[in-house]
């Protein structure tokens, strides 16, 4: 039996996106908010890149209004092409799911997706379609099989499926609590803040498959176009910490900072525990 | 808003069991006084803030006395008056001079006599001693006409049943010396003293029966949080900050100036893991409409169901807003407050209360009341307001039959203007200088 099961979540519930960063003491803010900035970024390019690289098929990305054409310059330079696939509401933080709308407005954005074979984009927006086929999605987009599986599973029940990786690799230290090793290229704990290598969400921290896909493309993408972002990222990523999530907020506790943002609303906290990070 | 400045950081002489600051004095880092930097910030924030910076620690009557008078007399000369809150026992003859001159108000902390005061001590005294030092120093203070409030904190040393008595009489004492008003606070625990707070039963008794003592059975006596309980239902004041929207990590209803002169928030939100929260640039004007730092606590706690922590369907959830998140079931201020119930019995008998006496009244708990936010101190309808002797069948204090009341104008408040701040002078939780 499963620590959090659905019927410890609270139906009907979702709090609207949202992502914050507080430092836990004022001096932190100094060192630590440059240092974010720059981090922060890494994933979103490393999403373009490892596709511009053929290092992957696909990837997905929004186009904005604000920005639009820069950003199909950008694509059409690079060889690349990009589909659209839905319109979305435009959030500031961290979502788990896309909030379509009908009309474009500048509080649009339009989600898509990117690939340097038009066929693959092609192939890409009929999965998409509903009934969605993540086998396919998933295969596109460079996910391994088995956390593809896991994540379509969890995901209708858990919105946030992390603390379900910890229960896959981790030990219960009570009835809601897990403490897990992690490896850096599994770590998603921090992905409310853009702090992670990979995109995908594997089936637990543990999964061997994700950091063969790690190690393969998405570290050697970032060490050989952005080894300084890439520097400080594994410096977030290494730090011990906590992820707990209650009433739809999750909180993760690094020792100079904290991130707070949405999740899923469970009826009590649960928590993940992190004292190791496997490079 | 109130601006505290922790003059001696967390350094203190006492030892008081349930302090919040106790994580904090182990683990945080030590930062010594420099007078001019906590000038210099307190000079870029003034304007900010609607009451006078007060002086707080730690102790602030441990550093040295030719600092206490460089701070003292640069506030004096900036609001004509000043404000301490300190354990007391470490008041002398100098301390009082310098409170004369310039004109302070001074929280004593102290929990009753003998016994009740036994869990703030001070290193190699007596309890007793103590007690009766600070007690003396009280005493003295009033002798010499200096204005003094008494903060106390109820635990299972001063609010069980069996000392009920006790500590009633000594309020009495108190208001006999002409010390009539002061805060009432519950000892909160997040597991540096599980030991002697109360249980959420104990302090629904010990509450609402100090509520019927102060309010009900003496006149005249201003204690808190029963009377912010009679302001937050007319709607006049949201009253003490434990009952605004404190967002968690930028709880800014007690900004606190570091003694190096670095800008923080309430250091009660230390209680749970040490972290003392920036109060950055950018965090200045944010509301909790925008979730960020913890203000998402007023988007979902009342969506939460009772069983599970949170306030949904709750009568009070404006008056209230659930609560300190510092001081939130199991530390978490993801969770409504601890002791619920207890403030939930408070205004019940509030409410009781002034419907009883004021039979058609309206109520910041009344559907009625038109809040302009969540809080109960943006309530538009003028709690009285049927009670206008100029308004056709409204001027009574008794005629409340619902037939009555639909005939009733309600007349908007002239006070609900959309940039009038009506929050009062939120005062913080540990402070009543």
């Amino acid at each position: 039996m499963k620590l959090m099961e659905e019927e410890n979540v609270i139906k009907d519930m979702e709090v609207f996106p949202f992502s914050d960063i507080v430092y836990n003491a004022p001096e932190y803010e100094e060192i630590w908010k440059p240092k974010i900035e720059k981090a922060g970024g890494l994933f979103h390019k490393l999403e373009y890149k490892t596709v511009k690289e053929k290092k992957r098929k696909c990837a997905t990305i929004h186009l904005r209004p604000q920005n639009f054409d820069e950003q199909i310059e950008r694509i059409q330079e690079d060889g690349l092409v990009w589909l659209p696939l839905r319109r979305t509401e435009t959030y500031s933080g961290f979502s788990h799911r896309h909030y379509n709308k009908d009309r474009i407005d500048m509080n649009t954005s339009v989600y898509g997706v990117l690939s340097h074979d038009i066929e693959y984009a092609r192939e890409f927006k009929n999965a998409s379609e509903r009934p969605v086929n993540h086998e396919i999605l998933a295969e596109l987009l460079g996910f391994p099989e088995c956390c593809a599986s896991k994540f379509t599973d969890s995901f209708a029940k858990f919105r946030d499926p992390l603390f379900q990786a910890a229960e896959e690799s981790g030990e219960k230290v009570d009835d809601t609590t897990i403490k897990t090793k992690i490896n850096i290229g599994t770590h998603q704990l921090l992905r409310y803040a853009g702090f992670r290598i990979a995109s995908h969400l594997p089936c637990s921290f543990d999964c061997e498959n994700s950091q063969e896909v790690s190690k393969n493309i998405w570290i050697p993408t970032a060490k050989e176009f952005y080894p300084e972002e890439y520097k400080i990222l594994k410096e977030i990523l290494m730090m011990e910490g906590s992820w707990s999530v209650n009433h739809g907020v999750v909180v993760v506790t690094l020792p100079p900072f904290t991130v707070v943002s949405n999740s899923i609303p469970t009826k009590e906290e649960y928590e993940v525990i992190w004292e190791e990070v496997i490079d | 808003m109130a601006l505290s400045l922790k003059v001696s950081g967390v350094k203190c002489n006492a030892n008081c069991e349930y302090c919040y600051q106790k994580k904090l004095r182990n683990k945080g880092k030590v930062r010594e006084l420099d007078v001019d930097s906590v000038i210099d910030q307190v000079e870029r924030e003034k304007d900010t803030f609607n009451s006078p910076p007060f002086l707080h620690g730690g102790e602030p009557l441990t550093i040295p006395k030719y600092k206490l008078d460089r701070i003292l007399k640069y506030l004096y000369n900036e609001f004509d008056r000043t404000s301490i809150q300190t354990h007391g026992y470490l008041i002398n003859d100098e301390h009082i001079e310098m409170f004369k001159k310039y004109n302070t108000s001074v929280g004593v902390s102290l929990d009753g006599k003998g016994e009740m005061n036994s869990l703030r001590g001070v290193a190699g005294k007596p309890g007793s001693e103590v007690t009766e030092q600070v007690m003396y120093n009280v005493k003295k203070l009033k002798d010499n006409d200096i204005n003094v409030s008494i903060l106390a904190v109820l635990h299972k040393k001063n609010a069980l049943p069996e000392q009920r008595e006790d500590l009633k009489d000594w309020i009495l004492e108190l208001d006999e010396i002409g010390i009539n008003s002061g805060r009432l606070n519950l000892a909160v625990s997040q597991g540096q003293a599980e030991h002697v707070v109360l249980t959420e039963e104990e302090a629904v008794d010990i509450w609402g029966d100090l509520f019927d003592f102060t309010i009900k059975e003496n006149s005249g006596m201003n204690w808190k949080p029963f009377r912010d309980i009679i302001d937050n239902l007319l709607g006049t004041k949201q009253g003490t900050c434990v009952f605004n929207d404190c967002m968690y990590y930028h709880a800014d209803t007690e900004s606190v100036i570091l003694p190096d002169g670095t800008r923080a928030n309430c250091l009660k939100t230390s209680m749970e893991h040490g972290h003392v929260y920036p109060r950055m640039e950018e965090m200045t004007g944010v509301s909790n409409d925008e979730k960020k730092y913890g203000g998402v606590r007023y988007k979902i706690l009342n969506q939460i169901p009772y069983e599970n922590g949170g306030c949904k369907g709750c009568k009070y959830w404006n008056n209230c807003l659930g609560g300190c998140p510092a001081a939130a079931i199991e530390g978490d201020w993801r969770n409504r407050n601890k002791y619920c119930k207890a403030y939930y019995k408070l205004f019940e008998k509030g409410e009781e209360l002034l419907r009883g006496v004021f039979p058609r009244v309206t109520l910041s708990c009344d559907e009625e009341a038109n809040l302009r936010s969540i809080k109960a101190s943006s309530m538009e309808v003028n709690s009285l307001e049927r009670l206008n002797k100029n308004k056709k069948k409204c001027g009574s204090t008794y005629k409340d039959s619902s037939r009555e009341k639909k005939q009733c104008e309600i007349k908007k408040s002239p006070r609900g203007g959309k940039n009038e701040h009506i929050d009062g002078n939120i005062r913080h939780l540990d402070s009543d200088a």
